[in-house]
Protein backbone atom coordinates (compact mmCIF):
# COMPACT_ATOMS: atom_id res chain seq x y z
CA UNK A 1 0.00 0.00 0.00
CA UNK A 2 1.29 3.39 -0.98
CA UNK A 3 2.32 5.66 1.92
CA UNK A 4 1.53 9.35 1.40
CA UNK A 5 2.55 12.36 3.34
CA UNK A 6 0.82 15.77 3.32
CA UNK A 7 3.10 17.10 0.61
CA UNK A 8 2.21 14.24 -1.74
CA UNK A 9 -1.47 14.95 -1.30
CA UNK A 10 -0.98 18.69 -1.76
CA UNK A 11 0.83 17.98 -5.01
CA UNK A 12 -1.93 15.74 -6.27
CA UNK A 13 -4.57 18.30 -5.27
CA UNK A 14 -2.57 20.91 -7.09
CA UNK A 15 -2.57 18.73 -10.19
CA UNK A 16 -6.34 18.40 -10.28
CA UNK A 17 -7.27 19.83 -13.67
CA UNK A 18 -9.23 22.88 -14.33
CA UNK A 19 -12.82 21.97 -15.31
CA UNK A 20 -14.30 24.33 -17.84
CA UNK A 21 -17.71 25.93 -17.60
CA UNK A 22 -19.34 25.09 -20.93
CA UNK A 23 -21.84 27.89 -20.87
CA UNK A 24 -20.60 30.98 -22.59
CA UNK A 25 -20.25 34.28 -20.84
CA UNK A 26 -23.08 35.74 -22.92
CA UNK A 27 -25.41 32.84 -22.21
CA UNK A 28 -24.60 33.04 -18.54
CA UNK A 29 -25.29 36.76 -18.48
CA UNK A 30 -28.63 36.31 -20.22
CA UNK A 31 -29.70 33.72 -17.68
CA UNK A 32 -28.50 35.78 -14.75
CA UNK A 33 -29.98 39.05 -15.98
CA UNK A 34 -33.32 37.44 -16.72
CA UNK A 35 -33.47 36.18 -13.16
CA UNK A 36 -32.22 39.44 -11.65
CA UNK A 37 -34.72 41.51 -13.62
CA UNK A 38 -37.69 39.31 -12.81
CA UNK A 39 -40.08 41.66 -11.06
CA UNK A 40 -40.20 40.85 -7.46
CA UNK A 41 -43.62 39.89 -6.21
CA UNK A 42 -44.67 42.84 -4.14
CA UNK A 43 -47.54 41.17 -2.41
CA UNK A 44 -47.84 37.81 -0.78
CA UNK A 45 -49.12 35.12 -3.17
CA UNK A 46 -52.03 34.33 -0.89
CA UNK A 47 -53.18 37.93 -0.65
CA UNK A 48 -55.50 38.17 -3.66
CA UNK A 49 -57.08 34.72 -3.30
CA UNK A 50 -57.50 35.46 0.38
CA UNK A 51 -59.17 38.80 -0.26
CA UNK A 52 -61.42 37.23 -2.88
CA UNK A 53 -62.47 34.52 -0.44
CA UNK A 54 -63.24 37.08 2.25
CA UNK A 55 -65.26 39.13 -0.25
CA UNK A 56 -67.29 36.07 -1.25
CA UNK A 57 -67.98 35.22 2.39
CA UNK A 58 -69.10 38.78 3.07
CA UNK A 59 -71.44 38.74 0.09
CA UNK A 60 -72.88 35.41 1.22
CA UNK A 61 -73.26 36.70 4.76
CA UNK A 62 -75.28 39.61 3.44
CA UNK A 63 -77.41 37.82 0.87
CA UNK A 64 -78.19 34.49 2.52
CA UNK A 65 -80.28 36.05 5.33
CA UNK A 66 -81.98 38.30 2.78
CA UNK A 67 -82.66 35.31 0.55
CA UNK A 68 -84.23 33.30 3.34
CA UNK A 69 -86.15 36.32 4.54
CA UNK A 70 -87.58 36.84 1.07
CA UNK A 71 -88.45 33.16 0.78
CA UNK A 72 -90.53 33.43 3.92
CA UNK A 73 -92.36 36.47 2.66
CA UNK A 74 -93.08 34.81 -0.65
CA UNK A 75 -94.65 31.89 1.14
CA UNK A 76 -97.03 34.20 2.92
CA UNK A 77 -97.88 36.10 -0.22
CA UNK A 78 -98.45 32.89 -2.09
CA UNK A 79 -100.78 31.79 0.61
CA UNK A 80 -102.57 35.07 0.57
CA UNK A 81 -103.21 34.79 -3.12
CA UNK A 82 -104.97 31.57 -2.59
CA UNK A 83 -107.00 32.41 0.42
CA UNK A 84 -107.21 35.34 2.70
CA UNK A 85 -104.44 37.83 2.73
CA UNK A 86 -105.37 39.71 5.82
CA UNK A 87 -106.61 36.82 7.85
CA UNK A 88 -103.80 34.48 6.85
CA UNK A 89 -101.08 36.92 7.75
CA UNK A 90 -102.76 37.68 11.03
CA UNK A 91 -102.26 34.21 12.36
CA UNK A 92 -98.74 34.55 13.56
CA UNK A 93 -98.61 35.24 17.24
CA UNK A 94 -96.80 33.65 20.09
CA UNK A 95 -100.08 32.87 21.81
CA UNK A 96 -101.42 31.10 18.81
CA UNK A 97 -98.26 29.22 17.95
CA UNK A 98 -99.12 25.55 17.69
CA UNK A 99 -97.54 23.03 20.01
CA UNK A 100 -95.43 20.47 18.28
CA UNK A 101 -94.48 16.89 18.88
CA UNK A 102 -90.93 17.13 20.08
CA UNK A 103 -90.31 13.46 19.39
CA UNK A 104 -90.15 13.95 15.66
CA UNK A 105 -87.66 15.98 13.77
CA UNK A 106 -90.23 16.68 11.13
CA UNK A 107 -92.35 18.55 13.59
CA UNK A 108 -89.37 20.67 14.52
CA UNK A 109 -89.01 21.54 10.89
CA UNK A 110 -92.67 22.32 10.85
CA UNK A 111 -92.21 24.71 13.72
CA UNK A 112 -89.46 26.48 11.84
CA UNK A 113 -91.53 26.60 8.72
CA UNK A 114 -94.51 28.16 10.35
CA UNK A 115 -92.43 30.58 12.32
CA UNK A 116 -90.72 31.56 9.11
CA UNK A 117 -94.02 32.78 7.81
CA UNK A 118 -94.38 35.20 10.68
CA UNK A 119 -92.85 38.25 9.10
CA UNK A 120 -93.13 40.63 12.00
CA UNK A 121 -92.62 38.40 15.01
CA UNK A 122 -88.87 38.77 14.94
CA UNK A 123 -89.11 42.52 14.74
CA UNK A 124 -91.34 42.59 17.73
CA UNK A 125 -88.84 40.77 19.87
CA UNK A 126 -86.05 43.16 19.11
CA UNK A 127 -85.42 46.11 21.40
CA UNK A 128 -86.53 49.37 19.83
CA UNK A 129 -83.03 50.84 19.73
CA UNK A 130 -81.83 47.94 17.67
CA UNK A 131 -84.83 47.68 15.44
CA UNK A 132 -85.77 51.24 14.72
CA UNK A 133 -83.35 53.66 13.24
CA UNK A 134 -85.55 56.53 12.19
CA UNK A 135 -88.83 58.04 13.17
CA UNK A 136 -90.38 56.74 9.97
CA UNK A 137 -89.38 53.23 10.80
CA UNK A 138 -90.67 53.77 14.30
CA UNK A 139 -94.08 54.68 12.93
CA UNK A 140 -94.08 51.61 10.75
CA UNK A 141 -93.15 49.45 13.69
CA UNK A 142 -95.91 50.91 15.81
CA UNK A 143 -98.33 50.34 12.98
CA UNK A 144 -97.20 46.74 12.76
CA UNK A 145 -97.59 46.28 16.48
CA UNK A 146 -101.07 47.73 16.42
CA UNK A 147 -101.97 45.56 13.50
CA UNK A 148 -100.56 42.53 15.26
CA UNK A 149 -102.51 43.18 18.42
CA UNK A 150 -105.69 43.17 16.40
CA UNK A 151 -104.69 39.97 14.69
CA UNK A 152 -104.07 37.79 17.64
CA UNK A 153 -107.00 35.43 17.09
CA UNK A 154 -107.35 32.87 14.38
CA UNK A 155 -110.42 33.09 12.23
CA UNK A 156 -112.47 29.93 12.73
CA UNK A 157 -115.22 29.22 10.20
CA UNK A 158 -117.10 26.60 12.16
CA UNK A 159 -119.05 26.37 15.39
CA UNK A 160 -117.98 23.38 17.42
CA UNK A 161 -119.97 24.04 20.58
CA UNK A 162 -123.62 23.21 21.06
CA UNK A 163 -124.32 26.78 21.95
CA UNK A 164 -127.94 27.61 21.17
CA UNK A 165 -129.63 30.74 19.97
CA UNK A 166 -128.18 30.59 16.46
CA UNK A 167 -130.27 30.36 13.36
CA UNK A 168 -129.13 29.60 9.84
CA UNK A 169 -129.51 32.50 7.44
CA UNK A 170 -128.25 32.00 3.91
CA UNK A 171 -127.02 34.77 1.66
CA UNK A 172 -125.95 34.69 -1.96
CA UNK A 173 -122.43 35.67 -2.74
CA UNK A 174 -121.89 38.95 -4.52
CA UNK A 175 -122.49 37.53 -7.97
CA UNK A 176 -125.02 34.94 -6.74
CA UNK A 177 -122.81 32.06 -7.84
CA UNK A 178 -122.77 30.49 -4.41
CA UNK A 179 -125.05 30.47 -1.39
CA UNK A 180 -123.41 31.00 1.95
CA UNK A 181 -125.24 29.66 4.99
CA UNK A 182 -124.37 31.76 8.04
CA UNK A 183 -125.11 31.34 11.72
CA UNK A 184 -126.52 34.38 13.41
CA UNK A 185 -127.86 35.12 16.83
CA UNK A 186 -131.60 35.49 16.47
CA UNK A 187 -131.71 38.96 17.95
CA UNK A 188 -128.91 40.13 15.66
CA UNK A 189 -130.25 38.83 12.38
CA UNK A 190 -132.48 41.81 11.68
CA UNK A 191 -129.59 44.26 12.10
CA UNK A 192 -127.20 42.21 10.00
CA UNK A 193 -125.66 44.04 7.06
CA UNK A 194 -124.67 41.58 4.33
CA UNK A 195 -122.78 44.32 2.48
CA UNK A 196 -120.36 44.62 5.34
CA UNK A 197 -119.49 40.95 5.00
CA UNK A 198 -119.16 40.95 1.25
CA UNK A 199 -122.50 39.23 0.73
CA UNK A 200 -125.54 40.03 -1.41
CA UNK A 201 -129.00 40.73 -0.02
CA UNK A 202 -131.01 37.70 0.95
CA UNK A 203 -132.82 36.03 -1.93
CA UNK A 204 -135.60 34.65 0.24
CA UNK A 205 -136.39 37.62 2.45
CA UNK A 206 -140.08 37.62 1.46
CA UNK A 207 -140.62 33.92 2.09
CA UNK A 208 -142.05 32.21 5.14
CA UNK A 209 -140.93 28.83 6.42
CA UNK A 210 -143.20 26.44 8.23
CA UNK A 211 -141.27 23.46 9.50
CA UNK A 212 -142.79 20.27 10.89
CA UNK A 213 -139.82 18.41 12.34
CA UNK A 214 -141.89 15.40 13.40
CA UNK A 215 -143.07 14.91 9.83
CA UNK A 216 -139.69 15.90 8.42
CA UNK A 217 -141.23 18.38 6.07
CA UNK A 218 -141.43 22.10 5.51
CA UNK A 219 -143.64 24.41 3.53
CA UNK A 220 -142.19 27.56 2.01
CA UNK A 221 -144.77 30.21 1.24
CA UNK A 222 -144.15 32.81 -1.45
CA UNK A 223 -146.16 36.02 -1.70
CA UNK A 224 -148.80 36.02 -4.34
CA UNK A 225 -147.54 37.55 -7.52
CA UNK A 226 -143.94 36.67 -6.67
CA UNK A 227 -141.69 36.99 -9.66
CA UNK A 228 -138.05 36.14 -10.14
CA UNK A 229 -135.99 37.19 -13.14
CA UNK A 230 -132.89 35.43 -14.27
CA UNK A 231 -131.97 31.85 -13.78
CA UNK A 232 -129.04 32.76 -11.51
CA UNK A 233 -131.37 34.50 -9.09
CA UNK A 234 -133.92 31.68 -9.24
CA UNK A 235 -131.10 29.25 -8.49
CA UNK A 236 -130.03 31.46 -5.59
CA UNK A 237 -133.59 31.36 -4.21
CA UNK A 238 -133.80 27.59 -4.41
CA UNK A 239 -130.34 27.05 -2.89
CA UNK A 240 -131.06 29.53 -0.11
CA UNK A 241 -134.23 27.65 0.83
CA UNK A 242 -132.40 24.35 0.87
CA UNK A 243 -129.54 25.67 3.03
CA UNK A 244 -131.82 27.61 5.35
CA UNK A 245 -133.65 24.37 6.10
CA UNK A 246 -130.67 22.04 5.94
CA UNK A 247 -130.22 21.84 9.71
CA UNK A 248 -133.68 20.25 10.14
CA UNK A 249 -132.65 17.13 8.17
CA UNK A 250 -135.97 17.25 6.31
CA UNK A 251 -137.27 14.76 3.81
CA UNK A 252 -139.48 17.13 1.85
CA UNK A 253 -139.61 20.87 1.14
CA UNK A 254 -142.82 22.13 -0.48
CA UNK A 255 -143.25 25.45 -2.23
CA UNK A 256 -146.51 27.34 -2.54
CA UNK A 257 -147.90 30.80 -2.91
CA UNK A 258 -150.02 32.43 -0.27
CA UNK A 259 -152.94 31.21 -2.32
CA UNK A 260 -151.64 27.64 -2.15
CA UNK A 261 -150.59 27.47 -5.77
CA UNK A 262 -147.31 26.31 -7.21
CA UNK A 263 -144.69 29.04 -7.50
CA UNK A 264 -143.60 30.37 -10.84
CA UNK A 265 -139.82 30.59 -10.83
CA UNK A 266 -138.79 32.02 -14.20
CA UNK A 267 -137.10 29.56 -16.49
CA UNK A 268 -137.57 26.80 -13.87
CA UNK A 269 -141.31 26.99 -14.49
CA UNK A 270 -143.88 26.38 -11.81
CA UNK A 271 -142.43 24.54 -8.83
CA UNK A 272 -144.18 22.98 -5.87
CA UNK A 273 -141.21 21.26 -4.30
CA UNK A 274 -137.43 21.53 -4.07
CA UNK A 275 -135.14 18.62 -3.22
CA UNK A 276 -133.55 18.50 0.21
CA UNK A 277 -129.78 18.53 0.44
CA UNK A 278 -128.39 15.05 0.02
CA UNK A 279 -125.27 13.60 1.58
CA UNK A 280 -122.17 14.06 -0.58
CA UNK A 281 -123.79 16.70 -2.77
CA UNK A 282 -121.38 19.49 -1.81
CA UNK A 283 -117.77 20.14 -1.03
CA UNK A 284 -116.64 23.23 0.84
CA UNK A 285 -114.31 25.91 -0.39
CA UNK A 286 -113.59 29.45 0.65
CA UNK A 287 -115.63 32.53 -0.26
CA UNK A 288 -114.22 36.01 0.17
CA UNK A 289 -115.44 39.08 -1.63
CA UNK A 290 -112.76 41.30 -3.01
CA UNK A 291 -111.53 43.80 -0.46
CA UNK A 292 -113.45 42.19 2.35
CA UNK A 293 -111.71 40.70 5.35
CA UNK A 294 -114.59 38.32 6.02
CA UNK A 295 -114.40 34.77 4.79
CA UNK A 296 -116.99 32.02 4.61
CA UNK A 297 -117.02 28.33 3.90
CA UNK A 298 -118.94 28.01 0.66
CA UNK A 299 -120.81 24.83 -0.29
CA UNK A 300 -119.95 23.98 -3.87
CA UNK A 301 -122.14 21.42 -5.59
CA UNK A 302 -120.39 18.52 -7.26
CA UNK A 303 -121.63 16.30 -10.05
CA UNK A 304 -122.29 12.63 -9.70
CA UNK A 305 -121.58 10.78 -6.51
CA UNK A 306 -117.92 11.32 -5.73
CA UNK A 307 -116.16 9.39 -3.00
CA UNK A 308 -114.70 11.35 -0.13
CA UNK A 309 -111.23 10.86 -1.65
CA UNK A 310 -112.58 12.38 -4.88
CA UNK A 311 -114.14 15.18 -2.88
CA UNK A 312 -110.77 16.03 -1.33
CA UNK A 313 -109.28 16.33 -4.79
CA UNK A 314 -112.21 18.48 -5.95
CA UNK A 315 -111.64 20.75 -2.95
CA UNK A 316 -108.25 21.68 -4.39
CA UNK A 317 -109.68 22.69 -7.75
CA UNK A 318 -109.91 26.35 -8.65
CA UNK A 319 -112.50 28.08 -10.78
CA UNK A 320 -115.60 27.21 -8.79
CA UNK A 321 -116.70 30.82 -8.56
CA UNK A 322 -115.48 34.37 -8.95
CA UNK A 323 -114.84 34.90 -5.26
CA UNK A 324 -114.31 31.27 -4.41
CA UNK A 325 -110.93 29.68 -3.87
CA UNK A 326 -109.71 26.32 -2.55
CA UNK A 327 -109.21 26.14 1.18
CA UNK A 328 -106.52 23.53 0.64
CA UNK A 329 -103.07 24.74 -0.42
CA UNK A 330 -101.64 23.36 -3.63
CA UNK A 331 -98.71 21.73 -1.86
CA UNK A 332 -100.99 19.40 0.08
CA UNK A 333 -101.25 15.95 -1.49
CA UNK A 334 -103.86 13.48 -0.29
CA UNK A 335 -102.25 10.07 -0.58
CA UNK A 336 -105.20 7.99 0.60
CA UNK A 337 -108.29 7.88 2.76
CA UNK A 338 -109.53 4.95 4.79
CA UNK A 339 -112.89 4.62 6.46
CA UNK A 340 -113.69 2.96 9.80
CA UNK A 341 -117.42 3.28 10.37
CA UNK A 342 -118.03 7.00 10.91
CA UNK A 343 -114.29 7.79 11.09
CA UNK A 344 -112.31 8.70 8.04
CA UNK A 345 -108.51 8.70 8.03
CA UNK A 346 -107.02 11.34 5.76
CA UNK A 347 -103.43 10.58 4.84
CA UNK A 348 -101.61 13.49 3.34
CA UNK A 349 -98.23 14.95 2.51
CA UNK A 350 -97.44 18.62 2.55
CA UNK A 351 -94.74 21.25 2.43
CA UNK A 352 -94.50 24.32 4.62
CA UNK A 353 -97.68 25.96 5.83
CA UNK A 354 -97.78 29.64 5.06
CA UNK A 355 -99.42 30.31 8.39
CA UNK A 356 -101.37 28.68 11.15
CA UNK A 357 -104.49 30.30 9.73
CA UNK A 358 -103.98 28.53 6.44
CA UNK A 359 -103.69 25.22 8.26
CA UNK A 360 -106.77 25.89 10.38
CA UNK A 361 -108.91 26.86 7.39
CA UNK A 362 -107.90 23.77 5.50
CA UNK A 363 -108.69 21.49 8.42
CA UNK A 364 -112.09 23.09 8.98
CA UNK A 365 -113.01 22.87 5.30
CA UNK A 366 -112.11 19.17 5.30
CA UNK A 367 -114.02 18.56 8.53
CA UNK A 368 -117.14 20.22 7.17
CA UNK A 369 -116.90 18.35 3.89
CA UNK A 370 -116.37 15.07 5.75
CA UNK A 371 -119.45 15.83 7.86
CA UNK A 372 -121.41 16.46 4.70
CA UNK A 373 -120.26 13.07 3.40
CA UNK A 374 -121.66 11.37 6.49
CA UNK A 375 -118.55 11.04 8.63
CA UNK A 376 -118.52 11.98 12.27
CA UNK A 377 -114.79 12.13 12.88
CA UNK A 378 -111.68 12.79 10.84
CA UNK A 379 -108.18 11.60 11.71
CA UNK A 380 -105.40 13.47 9.93
CA UNK A 381 -102.20 11.51 9.30
CA UNK A 382 -98.98 13.10 8.07
CA UNK A 383 -99.64 16.60 9.35
CA UNK A 384 -96.59 16.54 11.64
CA UNK A 385 -98.26 19.20 13.73
CA UNK A 386 -99.60 17.57 16.87
CA UNK A 387 -101.82 20.23 18.30
CA UNK A 388 -102.71 23.81 17.66
CA UNK A 389 -105.53 26.07 18.66
CA UNK A 390 -108.49 23.90 19.56
CA UNK A 391 -107.55 20.82 17.55
CA UNK A 392 -105.42 17.92 18.68
CA UNK A 393 -104.25 16.52 15.39
CA UNK A 394 -103.00 13.33 17.01
CA UNK A 395 -106.58 12.36 17.76
CA UNK A 396 -109.67 12.02 15.56
CA UNK A 397 -111.53 15.32 15.33
CA UNK A 398 -115.30 15.56 15.44
CA UNK A 399 -116.89 17.21 12.44
CA UNK A 400 -118.68 20.50 13.18
CA UNK A 401 -122.44 20.73 13.02
CA UNK A 402 -122.62 24.31 11.85
CA UNK A 403 -120.54 26.68 9.76
CA UNK A 404 -119.90 30.36 9.27
CA UNK A 405 -120.87 31.75 12.67
CA UNK A 406 -121.22 35.52 12.73
CA UNK A 407 -120.71 37.20 16.05
CA UNK A 408 -121.01 40.96 15.93
CA UNK B 1 -25.13 45.70 -14.31
CA UNK B 2 -23.48 44.38 -17.40
CA UNK B 3 -20.20 46.11 -16.60
CA UNK B 4 -20.14 44.74 -13.12
CA UNK B 5 -20.90 41.26 -14.38
CA UNK B 6 -18.16 41.52 -16.99
CA UNK B 7 -15.69 42.58 -14.36
CA UNK B 8 -16.57 39.71 -12.03
CA UNK B 9 -16.59 37.22 -14.84
CA UNK B 10 -13.19 38.25 -16.17
CA UNK B 11 -11.55 38.31 -12.76
CA UNK B 12 -13.14 35.43 -10.88
CA UNK B 13 -15.32 33.20 -13.01
CA UNK B 14 -12.72 30.53 -13.57
CA UNK B 15 -11.88 30.14 -9.88
CA UNK B 16 -15.56 30.42 -8.96
CA UNK B 17 -16.54 27.56 -11.24
CA UNK B 18 -13.60 25.42 -10.05
CA UNK B 19 -14.69 25.88 -6.47
CA UNK B 20 -18.25 24.86 -7.24
CA UNK B 21 -17.38 21.87 -9.45
CA UNK B 22 -15.03 20.43 -6.82
CA UNK B 23 -17.59 21.03 -4.13
CA UNK B 24 -20.61 19.44 -5.86
CA UNK B 25 -18.78 17.14 -8.34
CA UNK B 26 -21.39 17.64 -11.02
CA UNK B 27 -20.82 19.86 -14.04
CA UNK B 28 -24.40 20.76 -14.90
CA UNK B 29 -25.20 21.33 -11.25
CA UNK B 30 -22.16 23.55 -10.92
CA UNK B 31 -23.35 25.52 -13.93
CA UNK B 32 -26.72 26.08 -12.26
CA UNK B 33 -25.14 27.04 -8.97
CA UNK B 34 -22.77 29.52 -10.59
CA UNK B 35 -25.84 31.27 -11.98
CA UNK B 36 -27.26 31.41 -8.49
CA UNK B 37 -24.05 32.97 -7.25
CA UNK B 38 -24.14 35.71 -9.87
CA UNK B 39 -27.82 36.37 -9.23
CA UNK B 40 -27.20 36.78 -5.51
CA UNK B 41 -24.18 38.95 -6.18
CA UNK B 42 -26.09 41.20 -8.57
CA UNK B 43 -29.01 41.54 -6.22
CA UNK B 44 -26.87 42.31 -3.21
CA UNK B 45 -24.31 44.50 -4.94
CA UNK B 46 -25.75 47.62 -3.35
CA UNK B 47 -25.27 46.11 0.08
CA UNK B 48 -21.60 45.27 -0.55
CA UNK B 49 -19.83 47.36 2.07
CA UNK B 50 -16.29 47.00 0.79
CA UNK B 51 -14.98 45.90 4.16
CA UNK B 52 -13.76 42.70 2.56
CA UNK B 53 -12.30 42.30 -0.88
CA UNK B 54 -14.55 41.67 -3.84
CA UNK B 55 -13.08 38.20 -4.24
CA UNK B 56 -13.66 37.30 -0.59
CA UNK B 57 -17.23 38.52 -0.84
CA UNK B 58 -17.86 36.58 -4.07
CA UNK B 59 -16.48 33.28 -2.77
CA UNK B 60 -18.26 33.69 0.53
CA UNK B 61 -21.50 33.88 -1.42
CA UNK B 62 -20.48 30.88 -3.53
CA UNK B 63 -19.80 28.82 -0.42
CA UNK B 64 -23.21 29.67 0.99
CA UNK B 65 -24.85 28.74 -2.31
CA UNK B 66 -23.10 25.35 -2.15
CA UNK B 67 -24.06 24.82 1.49
CA UNK B 68 -27.68 25.71 0.71
CA UNK B 69 -27.64 23.08 -2.02
CA UNK B 70 -26.27 20.42 0.36
CA UNK B 71 -28.91 21.28 2.94
CA UNK B 72 -31.68 20.90 0.38
CA UNK B 73 -30.25 17.56 -0.67
CA UNK B 74 -30.11 16.42 2.93
CA UNK B 75 -33.76 17.32 3.49
CA UNK B 76 -34.77 15.44 0.35
CA UNK B 77 -32.71 12.45 1.45
CA UNK B 78 -34.28 12.45 4.90
CA UNK B 79 -37.77 12.45 3.40
CA UNK B 80 -36.77 9.64 1.09
CA UNK B 81 -35.28 7.64 3.97
CA UNK B 82 -38.62 7.58 5.73
CA UNK B 83 -39.96 4.97 3.38
CA UNK B 84 -36.79 3.47 2.00
CA UNK B 85 -34.64 0.86 3.75
CA UNK B 86 -31.34 2.61 3.21
CA UNK B 87 -29.29 0.12 5.22
CA UNK B 88 -30.08 -2.74 2.84
CA UNK B 89 -30.39 -0.98 -0.50
CA UNK B 90 -28.23 2.08 -0.03
CA UNK B 91 -25.00 0.41 -1.02
CA UNK B 92 -26.45 -0.66 -4.33
CA UNK B 93 -26.94 2.96 -5.29
CA UNK B 94 -23.84 4.29 -6.94
CA UNK B 95 -22.87 7.86 -7.57
CA UNK B 96 -24.48 8.61 -10.91
CA UNK B 97 -22.53 11.84 -11.44
CA UNK B 98 -20.38 11.42 -14.45
CA UNK B 99 -16.74 12.26 -13.88
CA UNK B 100 -15.77 15.32 -15.90
CA UNK B 101 -13.69 14.52 -18.99
CA UNK B 102 -10.88 16.64 -17.68
CA UNK B 103 -10.59 14.30 -14.67
CA UNK B 104 -11.27 11.10 -16.57
CA UNK B 105 -8.16 11.53 -18.66
CA UNK B 106 -5.91 11.94 -15.63
CA UNK B 107 -3.99 9.16 -13.90
CA UNK B 108 -5.48 6.90 -11.23
CA UNK B 109 -4.02 8.82 -8.32
CA UNK B 110 -5.65 12.06 -9.44
CA UNK B 111 -8.96 10.31 -10.07
CA UNK B 112 -8.81 8.68 -6.61
CA UNK B 113 -8.15 12.04 -4.93
CA UNK B 114 -11.03 13.56 -6.89
CA UNK B 115 -13.32 10.77 -5.68
CA UNK B 116 -11.94 10.90 -2.15
CA UNK B 117 -12.97 14.55 -1.84
CA UNK B 118 -16.56 13.32 -1.70
CA UNK B 119 -15.86 11.55 1.58
CA UNK B 120 -14.59 14.69 3.32
CA UNK B 121 -16.90 17.01 5.18
CA UNK B 122 -18.09 20.20 3.46
CA UNK B 123 -15.79 22.33 5.65
CA UNK B 124 -12.78 20.08 5.00
CA UNK B 125 -13.52 20.05 1.28
CA UNK B 126 -13.89 23.84 1.23
CA UNK B 127 -10.50 24.31 2.88
CA UNK B 128 -8.78 21.79 0.55
CA UNK B 129 -10.25 23.43 -2.56
CA UNK B 130 -9.43 26.99 -1.50
CA UNK B 131 -5.97 26.17 -0.22
CA UNK B 132 -4.57 23.62 -2.65
CA UNK B 133 -6.67 23.72 -5.80
CA UNK B 134 -7.27 27.46 -5.87
CA UNK B 135 -3.96 28.28 -4.17
CA UNK B 136 -5.41 30.76 -1.69
CA UNK B 137 -3.57 31.79 1.45
CA UNK B 138 -4.60 30.90 4.99
CA UNK B 139 -5.73 34.47 5.46
CA UNK B 140 -7.86 34.59 2.28
CA UNK B 141 -9.44 31.25 3.16
CA UNK B 142 -10.17 32.45 6.69
CA UNK B 143 -11.84 35.61 5.35
CA UNK B 144 -14.01 33.71 2.89
CA UNK B 145 -15.07 31.22 5.53
CA UNK B 146 -15.36 33.90 8.22
CA UNK B 147 -13.16 31.77 10.39
CA UNK B 148 -10.03 32.42 12.36
CA UNK B 149 -6.79 31.45 10.66
CA UNK B 150 -6.12 28.86 13.36
CA UNK B 151 -9.44 27.18 12.61
CA UNK B 152 -8.49 27.05 8.94
CA UNK B 153 -5.19 25.41 9.89
CA UNK B 154 -6.87 22.88 12.17
CA UNK B 155 -9.51 22.02 9.56
CA UNK B 156 -6.79 21.75 6.92
CA UNK B 157 -4.83 19.36 9.11
CA UNK B 158 -7.87 17.18 9.75
CA UNK B 159 -8.81 17.27 6.06
CA UNK B 160 -5.35 16.04 5.02
CA UNK B 161 -5.50 13.27 7.58
CA UNK B 162 -8.98 12.25 6.48
CA UNK B 163 -8.03 12.30 2.82
CA UNK B 164 -5.05 10.08 3.46
CA UNK B 165 -7.17 7.59 5.33
CA UNK B 166 -9.81 7.63 2.60
CA UNK B 167 -7.22 7.00 -0.09
CA UNK B 168 -5.75 4.13 1.93
CA UNK B 169 -9.19 2.64 2.38
CA UNK B 170 -9.89 2.99 -1.33
CA UNK B 171 -6.69 1.15 -2.15
CA UNK B 172 -7.61 -1.60 0.30
CA UNK B 173 -11.05 -1.74 -1.20
CA UNK B 174 -12.84 -0.95 2.04
CA UNK B 175 -15.27 1.48 0.59
CA UNK B 176 -16.87 4.14 2.72
CA UNK B 177 -15.07 5.60 5.65
CA UNK B 178 -16.50 7.43 8.54
CA UNK B 179 -14.90 10.83 8.81
CA UNK B 180 -13.62 12.26 12.03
Amino acid sequence: MKKRNDEDIKKVLGKLPSVEDRQSKEMLYQKVSSRVNTPKRKVAPWLFPGLATIAVLLVLAVFIPVFFSNSGMLTVEDSADRSNESAESSSATEEATPSFDSSTSESEEESAEIKKAEPSSEDKELPPEENIESSEQEKEAKHEETQKESETELDSLVLMSEEGGFETVSYPGKNAEVILPTLQKQQDSNAFSPERYGLAERAVGELEYEVDETEGSAVVTFPDGFTASGSAWVSAIIESIRWDLEKFQLEKISLQTESGNPVGLGSYGEMSEVPVIQEGEYIFQLYQYEGSSERFLAPISVDGSPTFQDALSLMKEKGRGLYVSPAIPEHVQFTSTTEEDALVNVNLQHEAWASEQQLLTMIEAILVTAGHFGFEKVKFNGMNVREFSTYDLEEPIEVPERINPIVE
Amino acid sequence: MRTFFDELYENYHHDLFQFLIYMVKDRSLAEDLVQDVYVRVMKSYDSFSGKSSEKTWLFSIARHVAIDYFRKQKRKRNRFMEFFDWSERGEEIKDQNKMPEEIAVQNDEIQRVYQALDKCTVDQRSVLVFRFIQGMSIKETAEILSWSESKVKTTQHRAMKALKGILEDMEEGRGDREEA
